[in-house]
């Protein structure tokens, strides 16, 4: 409990921060770009090729706060299924990171291009079940058994860099090396989930994920 | 994007739990234990199959049925015969990824004939793979 209050604790003064820095520093901001920037991660279709991920889309908002500093937020959904010899397993879910990213670059007039670093936080909710379970024993035989559907969530930390260029106006292509580190979450004691929506594989901690995605950035701020 | 090493470890963890049973006599004091001669072993409803056949021994091991909560285990010793009924509850769980799922048991109550065993004492509800002892049987 104390944990989760720190949490909420930190992105509010993270976030609270940044805005009042954007306000303190507006009025010497003479070249100062901004705008809402949708990504979607492309690398979440590539997955399927060798994950048993039957479904997996993210996408992320981003909107800039002061020249270097904005806050972000991901979204995505997560479906596995897949069958192995002594029994078949699925899981469904949802993810949301939520962070604020710094650009280490300096940036010039009219330039998108962005070196950064971000922290996030993470949280998911998904269920699991596994049925035609195979039990076989050398003197009992052999039968089946199921686990029921289970729900259950996953809280982490996630410290983000990633590189950002401008392709054509507007448009950008990017990648990014997350680290996520897991904190708590209601667990299964009877099975531990393949995958956690959003962080990856349960048993690691820390989790290593890259992501590629494609940027649109929306401007809504007039170049002075 | 997760990245991870599609290495297939192998199963480092048990996924069997056989009651590790160890006879002793009634008639000391201390704990002593004994051995028995001709031992032969088999469980109800697998009478065509030997757990043990013949065998002098003073410990020895067998599994619960994973399907039944209930199993019921003959053992002879030279001439005379006990049954002894186990009564417990199952549970699937998922032992790792590598090990895939096993089922595990806790034992609710014994019940057994007294024909050369004296008394029987389960020493863990629970059958763990880490403990030498389930089972004390103590005989005539």
């Amino acid at each position: 409990m104390q944990a989760k209050k720190n949490i909420f604790r930190f992105l509010c003064i993270s976030i609270f921060f940044g805005i009042c820095y954007a306000g303190h520093t507006q009025a010497d901001s003479t070249k100062r770009i901004g705008g809402l920037t949708i990504g979607i991660d492309v690398s979440r279709f590539l997955v399927q090729i060798w994950k048993p991920v039957k479904g997996n889309f993210e996408f992320s908002l981003e909107s800039t706060v002061t020249k270097n500093i904005s806050v972000v937020g991901e979204a995505g959904v997560l479906h596995t299924n897949f069958s192995e010899d002594t029994y078949s397993y699925e899981s469904k879910g949802s993810y949301f990171r939520l962070g604020t990213q710094f650009n280490l670059l300096k940036r010039e007039y009219d330039d998108n291009d962005k070196l950064y670093i971000g922290l996030l936080y993470g949280f998911s909710t998904f269920s699991h079940k596994a049925d035609y379970i195979q039990i076989t024993d050398g003197y009992w035989g052999s039968g089946s058994g199921s686990l029921p559907l289970t729900s259950l969530t996953a809280n982490w930390f996630e410290v983000k860099i990633g590189l950002c260029v401008e392709i054509i106006r507007n448009w950008s292509l990017g990648w990014a090396i997350r680290t996520r580190i897991y904190m708590f979450g209601k667990e299964d004691p009877i099975m531990s989930p393949y995958i956690i929506p959003g962080y990856g594989k349960h048993d690691k901690s820390p989790a290593i994920g890259i992501s590629y995605s494609v940027f649109y950035r929306i401007p809504y701020r007039k170049r002075k | 994007m997760e990245v991870s090493c599609n290495i297939n470890r192998p199963c480092d963890k048990p996924t069997k739990f056989p009651v590790e049973t160890t006879f002793y006599t009634s008639n000391s004091e201390e704990l002593q234990d004994t051995i028995l001669e001709n031992i032969t072993l088999y469980g109800i409803g697998r009478e065509d199959s030997l757990l043990y056949n013949g065998i002098d021994t003073n410990k020895l091991n067998f599994r619960l049925s994973p399907f039944s909560d209930t199993t019921s285990i003959v053992i002879i010793s030279d001439s005379n015969s006990d049954t002894v009924v186990f009564f417990y509850k199952r549970h699937l769980q998922m032992v790792s990824p590598e090990c895939d799922f096993a089922m595990f048991f806790d034992i609710n109550q014994i019940l057994n004939t007294t024909n050369f065993i004296d008394s029987i004492s389960l020493l863990d509800k629970i059958l763990d793979a880490g403990k030498k002892e389930h089972l004390q049987v103590f005989v005539h």
